[in-house]
């Protein structure tokens, strides 16, 4: 079962995603905090991150740094209300950049995409 | 008593000689008059040419003027009045002779009677052009000494003066220093070709008089022209001033109204998603007939328009310009209406694309552009409720690339052109009222502008006009 790590500073936003992940067959943890995220990263080792960007304690994008720094075959979907960040380079080490929305169809979708291209292109 | 009869002829001459004089007197007064009366400097230079020609002023058959450039380098033929031939020397002459008697009136008769008889006269002082460094000629002789030299007929041509007579076509002629405050501004050359009439004393020097007052009617008409030049100028500058003053508001009002609609965008969208996300999860597992799975779905909807408009918000407040490559424009308004196809087949709208393929590609952020495109389209399928049609084109317009796009809608009505490209301003019941600042945004900061023109019940035309130099801020 692959594994997936969400990363939102919202309470019902980590909720609502855990569930809407777990139905989807997926095993789901959550962090709130860029700090949370990075320990859950190294005890979890998850498949692919859900990365807000706007966090409390730092910068999403950073935290996108630090994960990739640490394990280059890290696959993250950045996930933010600001479409302006798609077009921002930092974002572009992600995978994919999914604009939030309540709708969670794309979102899926778009984890779906990435972890089956995982077996495709190993190591990135 | 035998002084008398030498008295009398005596005193006759005199007379004769004070009334010259005087009238002399009266031209010269009459000429600055009418030189200083006219402040564009073509009238002057026309008024000088004419005076020197005029029975009632220097009565030369044919007047040249000659000015020195700004750099001092050539001596340029500016202006010339004469005839070419006797005929036609005939047909000016009875035309002035019907005019009144004083030099403005002559001036006048004489504007309105040649027409553009003294074409070739024209073209000969062009020729007389003569570089300031070639001292050998009688021009910048005069021009560089500040003195009259006379061609005269009775001797053989002195080489200095051979190249003027040949290009006049004259063996005697007069070449006067136009003398100003600050020195010799050109020269006055002035020939009888036409009556063949030697010059006299009188009449050289009546000449110098008048290149005198021309001087400094010339010096003022050119002070004239650089002052009016300078107010303008300064009026441009004021012009530019005042628009950058204005755009400066607007965009500092703009971004106070950005920055408070960013802070209220950022703290809604969570609890949107979570609502929103929820009642979704609620709508799934609820059966399809029970009553409240309808105020679910209402939530829902609602939900997620809330979430466009957040979106638009969010949207308008990204940098304007990122990701920066060479754009073919007419991929970008392809694509835009690719991604409109199934919009436009529900509205019933026909689409009808026409690119040149001559434009040329230019540095812009793809993306972002094909936003402003699909804003605009988007738009005007907006305005045909009824269906109807949109034309979409691409055209180069010299250092511009256009973007038009066209429909048969509604139309913006006059007064509300100007706000369309405010933030949150729309028609609509829907929508941000973002799509339009944020093209107008888009395409500022890719330093063009967007023009809008409707007509009600006609439809609108929208131009995107981009610079085809680099101008990505």
């Amino acid at each position: 079962m692959k594994k997936i790590l969400v990363v939102d500073d919202e309470a019902h936003v980590r909720r609502l995603y855990t569930e809407e992940l777990k139905d989807e067959g997926y095993e789901v943890v959550a962090a709130g905090t860029g700090d949370e995220a990075l320990r859950a990263f190294d005890r979890e080792r998850p498949d692919l991150v859900v990365l807000d960007i706007r966090l409390p304690d730092c910068d999403g994008l950073d935290v996108l740094n630090e994960m990739l720094s640490r394990r280059r075959d890290a696959h993250v979907v950045l996930n933010s209300a600001y479409p302006a960040f798609r077009a921002d380079f930092h974002s572009w080490g992600a995978d994919a950049y999914v604009v939030k929305s309540s709708d969670l169809r794309e979102l899926k979708r778009t984890i779906g995409a990435v972890l089956s291209l995982e077996g495709a292109s190993p190591g990135r | 008593m035998s002084s008398k009869p030498d008295r009398g002829p005596r005193r006759r001459a005199y007379l004769f000689d004070e009334r010259r004089e005087s009238l002399a007197l009266r031209r010269i007064a009459e000429i600055g008059l009418l030189l200083h009366g006219a402040t564009r400097l073509d009238d002057v230079l026309r008024a000088v040419l004419v005076t020197a020609t005029a029975r009632q002023g220097a009565g030369m058959n044919r007047a040249y003027l000659l000015l020195g450039d700004e750099e001092g380098r050539i001596l340029r033929g500016e202006m010339a009045v004469g005839p070419s031939n006797a005929e036609e020397a005939n047909q000016i002459w009875n035309a002035l002779h019907e005019s009144g008697p004083s030099l403005t009136e002559m001036a006048e008769a004489y504007r309105n009677s040649v027409g553009r008889r003294d074409v070739r006269a024209n073209e000969l002082v062009r020729r007389l052009t003569v570089p300031l460094d070639d001292t050998a000629d009688i021009l910048v002789q005069v021009y560089r000494l500040g003195t009259t030299m006379v061609a005269d007929a009775s001797s053989p041509i002195p080489s200095e003066a051979q190249r003027v007579a040949a290009v006049l076509g004259v063996r005697e002629f007069a070449v006067v220093p136009v003398l100003a405050r600050k020195g010799s501004l050109g020269v006055l050359v002035a020939d009888n070709l036409i009556t063949r009439r030697a010059f006299s004393k009188r009449g050289v020097e009546l000449l110098e008089l008048l290149a005198c007052q021309a001087g400094l009617a010339i010096e003022n008409a050119r002070l004239q022209e650089t002052l009016a030049q300078k107010v303008d100028e300064l009026g441009r500058a004021y012009e530019a001033l005042r628009e950058e003053q204005e755009k400066l508001v607007r965009a500092e009002r703009l971004s106070a109204v950005g920055e408070m609609a960013v802070r209220v965008a950022h703290e809604v969208r969570n609890p949107l998603v979570s609502i929103g996300g929820f009642t979704r999860r609620l709508l799934v597992e609820m059966p399809e007939k029970d009553p409240r799975s309808e105020y679910l779905r209402i939530i829902r909807d609602e939900v997620a328009r809330l979430e466009q408009i957040v979106g638009g918000v969010l949207d308008y407040v990204r940098p304007p310009v990122s990701a920066v490559g060479m754009t073919d424009i007419n991929a970008v308004v392809r694509t835009s209406l690719d991604l409109l196809s199934t919009q436009c087949d529900q509205a019933e709208v026909k689409v009808s694309l026409c690119c040149d393929e001559t434009v040329p590609f230019i540095a812009a952020d793809e993306a972002r552009l094909r936003q402003a495109v699909l804003n605009l389209c988007r738009n005007a399928i907006q305005a045909m409720p009824d269906g109807g049609r949109l034309e979409v084109s691409t055209l180069p317009d010299r250092d511009w690339v256009l973007i038009r796009i066209e429909d048969t809608g509604v139309g913006i009505a006059s007064d509300q052109i100007e706000r369309i490209f405010a933030p949150f301003y729309t028609t609509r019941s829907q929508g941000t009222g973002l799509g339009l600042a944020i093209t107008s945004q888009v395409v500022e900061a890719h330093g063009g502008r967007v023009e809008a023109e409707s007509e009600r019940g006609v439809g609108s035309r929208f131009t995107i006009r981009l610079p085809l130099k680099e101008q990505v801020s």
